[in-house]
């Protein structure tokens, strides 16, 4: 089930990747500045950086999806040079992504936390080259059942060294937080 | 000083241990899990811990309330990107002296350092 639009969720998601976008330009190469979306709904070869979430025994999941095609893109702008684009993600390329996942979902998990007035301490960050929908799946299936879960998503989309780069972001919530959230 | 790191992300362990060499600091020891760090702190005779929150087996929160339990002397630096007030009140009433969030620079590191 997903979470209907509405303003409370748009303000948190726009706070946090203002706020992730600051903290990335603190260390990158380029600058990064936040841009509008276009909708975009294909089936995409992508990298999936994802946490999950077992804090009191409230089971939560974060993903966050990349076009595997933007690496090269992403790791110029970021640590300056772009990685060469091979079949296999190497560990080099799992560890830039996580860290600039860290970064992102880092910042929404927070601002959810902060509406929610309750800590949330994600597990590692994970990194898992798949189709789009197939990581989703994966990714939404975790969660057990009875969680009630609610997927709330929030597109984001930046501009780093001339290049435009959409990233498809989802939280898998349990059904009080995301009502919490929705009836605000 | 001697500083012992708790990270998980090898290349940011790395960097962080790079920095506090940078800083005329030793990197006395590190650790990259929860079960890691409570084992290698035991012995450790480290004067300012560095200790990241997200972990991949328990969270850093952890690592401070089993640290705390063995060593009140060691100062605890939290080193995260996560900015949650109801996590801050907590790691500041188990014992951390400061919260340095993620991404830092190697200035704002020093700062850090200085102020406990």
């Amino acid at each position: 089930m997903n979470m209907p639009k509405n303003m409370t969720w748009e303000n948190i998601s726009k706070k946090a990747f203002s706020k992730a976008v600051d903290k990335i330009n603190k260390i990158s190469v380029a600058k990064w500045e936040t841009s509008d979306i276009l909708p975009n709904n294909d089936n995409y070869d992508s990298v999936c950086c994802y946490f999950q979430v077992d804090e009191d025994d409230i089971p939560m999941s974060f993903a966050m999806l990349f076009r595997r095609s933007d690496l090269p893109a992403i790791s110029k702008s970021f640590i300056g040079y772009g990685f060469f684009v091979s079949q296999k993600m190497t560990r080099s390329e799992e560890l830039l992504m996580e860290e600039l996942s860290n970064i992102i979902l880092n910042c929404l998990i927070s601002e959810i936390s902060n509406f929610l007035g309750k800590k949330i301490i994600p597990s590692g960050p994970k990194t898992a080259q798949s189709p789009k929908d197939t990581a989703i799946e994966i990714i939404s299936s975790a969660l057990p059942a009875n969680a009630g879960k609610i997927t709330a998503r929030a597109d984001m989309a930046f501009v780093c060294g001339g290049n435009k780069i959409v990233c498809e972001i989802y939280s898998f919530l349990p059904k009080k937080f995301a009502e919490k959230i929705s009836m605000s | 000083m001697k500083v012992f790191i708790v990270e998980d992300n090898s290349l940011t362990r790395f960097t962080i241990k790079t920095a506090v060499e940078k800083l005329g600091h030793a990197a006395v020891g590190e650790a990259e899990n929860f079960a890691e760090a409570v084992l290698k702190l035991r012995d450790s005779k480290a004067d300012i811990l560095l200790l990241d929150i997200i972990l991949p087996d328990k969270s850093g929160l952890e690592v401070l309330k089993e640290f705390k339990k063995i060593n009140s002397k060691t100062k605890v630096i939290v080193v995260t990107a996560l900015e949650q007030d109801s996590l801050d009140e907590e790691l500041m009433k188990e014992g951390a002296s400061f919260i340095l969030r993620k991404p830092f620079s190697v200035d704002e590191l020093e700062k850090a350092l200085n102020k406990i």
